[in-house]
C-alpha cells in the first residue's frame, strides 16, 4: 500500500476546489502548494512594476484570500488555471496599490470586473474597516466568533461544527449560532459609528 | 448573494466613509433582514480574512526559511539568520500548529480497498453500506453506521481501521486514536498501515515522544522507500 507513503506535492484544479468546499482537513496543505505555484511570476510581475519583496509577500497572501473567499462562496469566475487567476487577482489588486499611491504605472488594463472582482477586492484590507470589527468582534466573544467564522466565512456544516466545538449536537450549534448573531447585531445597533448615522439624520 | 449597492454601502459603512446621501441610502436599508444579514456576514468575512492572512504569513515565512537553508558553503551568518528565524518562527507560532501542519502535510485518505458484491441495497450488509458512504465522502454518516455496528459487536480490524480514517477525516482524532491502537496483532494486513494512523494522530495530538516510538517500530518492518519516508518524518518531528 505504497500510496500511504506518497508525500502529497500537488493538487489539480479540480482537487483544489474540492478539498477547499469539503475536506477541511488538507485545506493548509493546499495554500501552501499554491503559494509556492503563484510566488513566481508574482515576484517577477511586482518586483518589476515598482513593487519590492514585502510587497510581493502581501500580494500573495491577499490574493491567495480574496481566491479562497470566491471559492468558499461558490462565486469564482474561472476562465484558466487557479494559478492564472490568483495571478490575476494579485496584478490587479498591484495596479490599485500603485494606483492609490499615485505612483507612475503601465496600466494595461485594469478592468478586474471581468473577472468577478470589485473594487473592496482589490483592497482587501483597510485600517479603518479592521479595527471597527475588531472591537465590535470582540464584544461576542471568543466562541461567537469561532462558530459564526466557522459558519459563514469556512461553509463547514453545522454537524462539524458541533463537532469541531465540542457540542453534543447539530441543533446545539445551530442555536449558538442564532444567539451569536443576534448579539452581533446588538452590537452594531448600539455602536458609535451606526448611532452617529442613525441620529445625523434624525436631527435633519 | 448580497447585490452590489448594498454591498457598496455595507463596506462604505464599515470603512467610515459613506457620503451624506449614503448615509441616507444606508438608513432606509438598515430595517431590511437581507442587508442586516450581509453586513453581519461582511463583519464576519474581515475577521476572517484577517486569520487567514495571519496563516499566509506565517506559510511565507516557512517559504523563505526554506529558501534561505539551501546549504551554502562559507555562509555562517545566512545559516545562523536562518536557525534565528526558524526558532522565531517556532516560538512565535506554537509547536501544535507544526505539528498540526506536519500532520496535514503527511495525512491522506485511504482507498476503499473492499469491492462490493453485485448485491441489491437489501443485501448488503451495514458494513458494505457504510463504505459506499465512506467511499462518497459522507463521513458524518458513515461515522453513525460505525457507531451502530460497534455497539451490537466486536469491530473486525478492517471495519476499526476505516472507523478510524472517517474520525480522522471528522477531525476527532482522540477517537481515531483508539480504533488503530486496537490493531494490535502484527499479523493483520492493516496491522503496518494502522500504525502508520496512529503516528499521525500522536503527531496531532502533540504526543512527540509516541510517535517517535510508533514510528521507530514501523520502521524496522516496512521496505526500504517507506524506511526514507520515515526517517523525513522522524527528522522533522
Amino acid at each position: 500500500m505504497n500510496f500511504l507513503f506518497r508525500k502529497k506535492e500537488s493538487y489539480t484544479d479540480s482537487e483544489i476546489i474540492s478539498i477547499l468546499t469539503s475536506r477541511k482537513k488538507h485545506e493548509d496543505a493546499v495554500l501552501r502548494f499554491l503559494y509556492a505555484e503563484v510566488q513566481p511570476s508574482l515576484t517577477k510581475f511586482i518586483l518589476s512594476n515598482n513593487g519590492n519583496r514585502d510587497d510581493v509577500e502581501d500580494i500573495i497572501q491577499d490574493a491567495i484570500i480574496v481566491f479562497y473567499e470566491k471559492v468558499k462562496n461558490n462565486s469564482l469566475q474561472l476562465e484558466k488555471t487557479i494559478s492564472g487567476y490568483i495571478y490575476t487577482v494579485g496584478k490587479y489588486m498591484w495596479y490599485n496599490k500603485l494606483r492609490k499611491n499615485k505612483k507612475q504605472v503601465r496600466l494595461e488594463n485594469n478592468d478586474f470586473s471581468k473577472i468577478g472582482l470589485d473594487e473592496f477586492d482589490v483592497e482587501l484590507f483597510h485600517t479603518n474597516e479592521t479595527s471597527f470589527v475588531k472591537e465590535l468582534l470582540s464584544k461576542i466573544g471568543k466562541a461567537c466568533q469561532t462558530v459564526l467564522q466557522q459558519s459563514v466565512f469556512e461553509k463547514i456544516a453545522m454537524d462539524q461544527i458541533a463537532q469541531l466545538n465540542g457540542y453534543k449536537n447539530e441543533q446545539i450549534a445551530r442555536n449558538k449560532k442564532y444567539r451569536c448573531l443576534k448579539e452581533l447585531r446588538n452590537v452594531i445597533e448600539q455602536s458609535t459609528q451606526y448611532q452617529t448615522i442613525v441620529n445625523e439624520l434624525c436631527y435633519d | 448573494m448580497t447585490n452590489t449597492t448594498d454591498r457598496y454601502l455595507i463596506k462604505k459603512f464599515l470603512r467610515n466613509e459613506l457620503t451624506s446621501e449614503e448615509k441616507v441610502a444606508f438608513t432606509n436599508r438598515k430595517e431590511d433582514a437581507t442587508f442586516l444579514e450581509a453586513l453581519e456576514n461582511e463583519m464576519i468575512a474581515v475577521q476572517s480574512r484577517q486569520e487567514l492572512k495571519k496563516k499566509l504569513q506565517g506559510i511565507g515565512a516557512d517559504h523563505k526559511v526554506q529558501k534561505t537553508n539551501t546549504p551554502k558553503r562559507f555562509a555562517p551568518l545566512g545559516i545562523a539568520a536562518s536557525v534565528i528565524l526558524l526558532l522565531g518562527t517556532f516560538f512565535f507560532f506554537n509547536q501544535g500548529v507544526n505539528n498540526q501542519e506536519l500532520f496535514e502535510e503527511h495525512y491522506t485518505s485511504y482507498p476503499n480497498i473492499y469491492t462490493q458484491k453485485g448485491t441489491s441495497d437489501n443485501d448488503k450488509t451495514l458494513f458494505e453500506k457504510t463504505m459506499i458512504l465512506y467511499d462518497a465522502k459522507q463521513y458524518p454518516l458513515a461515522k453513525q453506521n460505525f457507531e451502530t455496528l460497534n455497539s451490537e459487536r466486536e469491530l473486525t480490524d478492517g471495519e476499526q481501521f476505516y472507523y478510524g480514517i472517517t474520525l480522522l477525516e471528522l477531525d476527532d482524532t482522540k477517537t481515531a486514536l483508539t480504533q488503530f491502537k486496537n490493531i494490535n496483532n502484527t499479523a493483520s494486513p492493516l496491522y503496518k498501515d494502522a500504525q502508520w494512523y496512529l503516528a499521525l494522530c500522536y503527531v496531532q495530538e502533540n504526543n512527540v515522544d509516541q510517535a517517535k516510538l510508533v514510528l521507530t517500530e514501523l520502521q524496522e518492518i516496512v521496505g526500504k522507500k517507506k524506511q526514507e519516508e520515515i526517517k523525513t518524518i522522524l527528522n522533522q518531528l
